[in-house]
C-alpha cells in the first residue's frame, strides 16, 4: 500500500524522481570528496571562533610553530594532524579522518611550554591511528613535525586510564617549565548506547 | 524693659568674650620633657595580654611592675619593642624618674590651658562623625568618643588640639577612630584625663594620653602617641602604640601636602569571566573607614601602620588584594610615601572551559619640562599608552590626574575608539605648577569583560635647580589565559629611565612571582657598568611563577636620583580556566567500517532512489 503510493508520485512525477536522484548523487559524491581527501591540516582551523582564545602569546609576537604530523615509529604511526578546539558539551574535539590525529589547539602546541594534546581514534573495521596507542611504554619515542619541517622529539613518561567523565586537569594542565606532549584515545569495552568506549587512554610524554 | 537690655549686654558681652577668646588664644603646645621619647610611662606598672607592638621606650616608676612583657617571640604574652625598656636595668632607672616629673608639668600644663570650647559634664566629641578644628576643648567631667572624629589642622601642621576630661575619663567606644587631616599630627593633639582612660577594641586612636591615675586598652587598638599615666598602671592587648612624633617642618611636597602626611591610591580591578557584570563603579572602596575613589590619590597622615582597604564586597565576587597592600589589605604608611593598593574582583559563576583573553596596557607620563628651578610656570604632561596585551582594548579611561583636561591627541589610527594590539596613543595635558608637585594617572581599560589597570606618576620640581627621576616598567606574561590545572607562566619585565637622571638603587619586585632579585647589580643591559639605569639602558628580568588560579599581580620598580625615589608599577592578570576540557569522545565501535554515518545514510538514499527510479521507469514502459 505505502511502495503504491510511493510509485504512484513517481508516476505522476517524472520529474521529481530523475531530480531526487541527481541530488541524492550530487550530495553523496560531495561527502565522498571531503571523506576520500582530507582537508590540508595547516589550512584547517577547526572552531575558528575559540581559536582566538589560543594564547600563543610569545615575547616578540611570532606565534610558535603549528604541528604537521606525529610519527610513532614504536607502533607504526605516521599520521597527518589535524586541529580541533571544543565541542557544544564542552569535550575535546576528534579528527575527522580515523587515520589521521588531531592536536587540541586551545591549548599549547607541541614544544611550547604546558601540555600539548593530541588526540586520535581507535576501534572500528578499519585501521584507526591510535589503535595500538596502548602498546606505548615508558622510552619510547615519538616525533611532531611541525610546520617548517622542524621535528621535535618526546619520550613516554607514563600511561594513565580515565573515566571518560574523569576531570582531566592532570592532562591539560602542568606543573613544571617543561613541554609536554599528552596523546588520548579511547579504550576498553564498546557501549551501543552511549556509542562510546568505557575508557579514556592517555599517553603522558615529554620533550626530549 | 531696661532691665532685659541689661540682661541682653550682658549675654553679649558673653558671646563676645567667648567668641573673640575662640579666636585669639590658640592651644599652645604642650612640652613633654623627658617623656618625649616613652611611648608607654606608667606609675604602677605596666600589663600585657597577647602580643603588643610599641615603638618607643616603656618604663613605670615608682612601682616597676611588668607582666608580659618579654620579647616576642617568647610566650603567648609578649611584645615587640622598638626602643628601650628602662625597668630592665633598674626598677627606679634615673631616666623614667625624670619622665614622670616631666609628665607632671605637662600634665598641669595641658589642664591649665584655658578651653575655647566648653561642653558639658559628659561629652561624646564623636557621636557619629564630627570635626574639630584646632583649639582647647573642656568637657567638665569626662570626655567620649563614639564614632569617628575627625582633626582638622587646616594646613597648619603646627596646630595643637587639647582635649581637657578635665574630672573624669576618656572612653572611646569600640571600632571609634580618630583622623587626622590637612596637617594635623599626632603630635600634637594632648588629651589630659582627670582620672583613668579606656580604648575599646578596635579604636584607633590619635594624641598623647597624660592621665592623672590608668589607662586601659582593649583588644586591638591602635595608638598613635603616647600612654602617659602618672599614678596608675597602663593596660595593654594584643595593641600597636607608636610614639608620635612631629614630621620636619618641610617636606620635600611630592603630592602629599604636608610633611606627616602620604598617599594611598586604590585601583580596582575587575574580572567577569563567568558570567559577571559588575564594573569598577560597582564596587565602594574604603581606607580605614573614608570613602575612596578607583585611580583618585587622597593624602592621609603618617606614620600610620596600618591603613585597611575594604570595599562593599560583593557575595558573587572574590576579593584579592596586590600591589602595596597585604594580602588582607593592610598597608603601612610612613610620612611621603605615595601607595598602591590593587582590589581585583573576580566573579564567581559557571566555571569555564575556554579562558577569556585578559587585556594588557601600559601607560607612561613624561612632564615637560622635568623641573621648573625659578619657579612656578608652566609645565605639559605626555601621557603614552599602549596595548602590550593581544586583544584590543575598549572603555579606556584616565582618571586620577591633578592635571586636566587629558586630551586624546594621536594614535587612534583607524577611529574605532579601541586601542589595538600594538596601538599606542598619546595624551597630553597642560597646567601650571606654583609648587614641587607629585601626580598620578591610572589608566583602565577593557576587554573580553575584564578590566586592565597601569599606573604612570611623575614629579616636577619647582624653585629648586634638582632634576626629579622617573622610572618605567613594563610587564608582559608568557600566557595571559591557562587551562585548568594551570601551568608555569614567565613574566618578563622591562625597566627604563624615561627621564634624565641617572637613576641608582634600582630594584625590582612582584608580589605575587618570587626570584626577581630586589636591589640589581651588575645587570647585562648596564651598557656602561656603573649600576645606575640610564635613559639609553633598558634592564629586563623574567620570573617564573606556577599558576593554578586566575591571579593578578603587581611588579614594582623603584629607582633613585637627587634625593628622590621614584616608583612605577605594572599590573598583569592571567586568567585560568576552572574547569578543564571533557576527554574526547575518540572511539569508532568495532564493527563499523570507519566510514562517517553521512556518507552510509546518503549512500543508502542514493540506493534507494536509484531503484526507485527504475522501478518506476519500468512501470512506465
Amino acid at each position: 500500500m505505502r511502495f503504491q503510493s510511493f510509485s504512484t508520485l513517481f508516476k505522476e512525477n517524472k520529474q521529481f524522481s530523475l531530480s531526487l536522484v541527481v541530488l541524492t548523487g550530487l550530495a553523496l559524491s560531495v561527502a565522498l570528496l571531503f571523506y576520500f581527501f582530507p582537508k590540508n591540516p595547516t589550512a584547517q582551523t577547526g572552531s575558528a571562533p575559540l581559536a582566538v582564545a589560543t594564547v600563543a602569546l610569545s615575547e616578540q609576537g611570532v606565534k610558535p610553530p603549528l604541528p604537521v604530523r606525529l610519527k610513532i615509529p614504536a607502533i607504526g604511526v605516521d599520521a597527518a594532524v589535524e586541529y580541533v578546539g571544543l565541542t557544544s558539551d564542552g569535550a575535546v574535539g576528534v579528527p575527522n579522518n580515523p587515520a589521521d590525529a588531531a592536536w587540541f589547539n586551545l591549548g599549547p602546541s607541541p614544544g611550547e611550554n604546558g601540555s600539548a594534546v593530541i588526540v586520535g581514534h581507535y576501534g572500528g573495521k578499519k585501521a584507526s591511528v591510535f589503535d595500538n596507542l596502548y602498546k606505548l611504554r615508558k622510552g619510547d619515542r615519538l616525533y611532531i613535525e611541525d610546520e617548517f619541517g622542524t621535528t621535535t622529539t618526546f619520550v613516554v613518561r607514563e600511561t594513565r586510564r580515565y573515566d571518560p567523565e574523569a576531570d582531566a586537569s592532570y592532562v591539560f594542565g602542568s606543573s613544571d617549565e617543561k613541554s609536554h606532549l599528552n596523546l588520548i584515545t579511547c579504550e576498553g569495552d564498546w557501549d551501543k548506547v552511549s556509542k562510546s568506549y568505557s575508557e579514556r587512554l592517555v599517553v603522558f610524554t615529554d620533550k626530549e | 524693659m531696661k532691665k532685659f537690655s541689661k540682661v541682653s549686654i550682658v549675654v553679649l558681652t558673653v558671646v563676645f568674650t567667648f567668641g573673640l577668646a575662640g579666636l585669639i588664644m590658640a592651644a599652645n603646645t604642650v612640652s613633654l620633657g623627658t617623656a618625649d621619647g616613652f611611648a608607654v610611662l606608667a606609675g604602677t606598672g605596666i600589663t600585657n595580654t597577647g602580643a603588643s607592638t610599641i615603638v618607643g621606650d616603656i618604663g613605670s616608676s615608682a612601682i616597676p611592675t611588668e607582666v608580659g612583657l618579654t620579647a616576642c617571640p617568647g610566650g603567648v604574652d609578649c611584645i615587640t619593642l622598638t626602643g628601650v625598656n628602662h625597668n630592665d636595668d633598674n626598677p627606679n632607672d634615673a631616666t623614667t624618674v625624670s619622665a614622670k616629673a616631666a609628665l607632671v608639668t605637662a600634665y598641669d600644663n595641658a589642664a591649665g590651658q584655658s578651653a575655647t570650647t566648653n561642653y558639658g559634664p559628659i561629652y561624646d566629641l564623636a557621636p557619629v562623625a564630627t570635626t574639630l578644628t584646632p583649639g582647647v576643648y573642656y568637657g567638665a567631667s569626662s570626655l567620649g568618643i563614639t564614632g569617628k572624629l575627625t582633626l582638622d589642622a587646616q594646613g597648619n601642621p603646627n596646630a595643637v588640639f587639647i582635649f581637657q576630661a578635665k574630672d573624669s575619663t576618656l572612653i572611646t567606644e569600640t571600632n571609634s577612630e580618630v583622623i587626622l587631616i590637612n596637617g594635623a599630627q599626632a603630635c600634637n593633639v594632648f588629651w589630659q584625663v582627670g582620672s583613668s582612660a579606656t580604648l575599646k577594641t578596635g579604636s584607633i586612636f590619635k594624641g598623647n594620653i597624660l592621665a592623672l591615675t590608668s589607662i586601659s586598652l582593649q583588644d586591638s587598638v591602635n595608638v598613635e602617641g603616647r600612654l602617659l599615666a602618672r599614678n596608675g598602671a597602663v593596660t595593654l592587648i594584643n595593641n600597636t602604640i607608636t610614639k608620635a612624633t612631629c614630621a620636619p617642618a618641610s617636606g620635600g611636597g611630592r603630592g602629599f601636602t604636608y610633611p606627616s602626611e602620604g598617599t594611598i591610591t586604590v585601583v580596582k580591578n575587575v574580572i567577569n569571566d563567568s558570567g559577571g557584570t559588575k564594573t569598577v563603579a560597582d564596587f565602594p572602596l574604603f581606607v580605614s573607614g573614608r570613602l575612596v575613589l578607583s585611580g583618585i590619590t587622597n593624602s592621609f597622615s603618617a606614620p600610620t601602620y596600618p591603613y585597611f582597604v575594604t570595599e562593599t564586597t560583593n557575595p558573587n565576587y572574590i576579593q584579592t588584594f596586590s600591589g602595596d597592600c597585604d594580602a588582607k589589605g593592610q598597608i603601612n604608611l610612613n610620612p611621603s610615601d605615595n601607595k598602591f593598593c590593587v582590589i581585583t574582583n573576580d566573579d564567581i559563576g559557571p566555571a569555564v572551559v575556554v579562558p577569556p583573553v585578559p587585556p594588557l596596557i601600559d601607560v607612561v607620563k613624561i612632564p615637560s619640562p622635568l623641573a621648573l628651578p625659578a619657579g612656578p610656570g608652566p609645565v605639559t604632561y605626555t601621557y603614552t599608552l599602549r596595548n602590550i596585551g593581544t586583544v584590543p582594548v575598549t572603555n579606556i579611561t584616565m582618571v586620577g590626574d591633578t592635571c586636566s583636561p587629558i586630551i586624546l591627541a594621536s594614535g587612534d589610527t583607524n577611529n574605532d575608539t579601541k586601542l589595538d594590539v600594538n596601538e599606542t596613543w598619546v595624551y597630553r595635558c597642560s597646567t601650571t605648577l606654583s609648587q614641587t608637585h607629585t601626580n598620578t594617572v591610572t589608566a583602565t581599560g577593557w576587554a573580553n569583560d575584564i578590566s586592565a589597570v597601569d599606573i604612570a606618576s611623575a614629579t616636577v620640581v619647582v624653585g629648586a635647580p634638582s632634576v626629579p627621576p622617573l622610572i618605567h616598567v613594563t610587564k608582559v606574561p608568557s600566557s595571559l589565559t591557562l587551562l585548568a590545572g594551570g601551568g608555569i607562566v614567565t613574566y618578563k619585565y622591562t625597566v627604563t629611565n624615561p627621564g634624565t637622571a641617572p637613576l641608582s638603587n634600582v630594584s625590582i619586585t612582584d608580589d605575587k612571582c618570587t626570584g626577581l632579585p630586589g636591589r640589581v647589580l651588575g645587570h647585562p643591559g648596564d651598557l656602561n657598568k656603573n649600576n645606575l639605569l640610564e635613559s639609553n639602558e633598558a634592564w629586563s628580568f623574567t620570573c617564573q611563577t606556577h599558576l593554578t588560579k586566575t591571579t593578578t599581580n603587581t611588579a614594582i620598580a623603584s629607582g633613585e636620583a637627587n634625593g628622590l625615589t621614584v616608583r612605577d608599577l605594572a599590573v598583569a592578570t592571567v586568567v585560568v580556566a576552572a574547569a578543564a576540557p571533557g576527554l574526547p569522545n575518540s572511539g569508532i565501535a568495532p564493527d563499523e567500517g570507519n566510514i562517517p554515518l553521512n556518507i552510509v545514510v546518503l549512500a543508502g538514499l542514493f540506493a534507494v532512489s536509484i531503484f526507485f527510479y527504475f522501478v518506476q521507469r519500468k512501470q512506465t514502459i
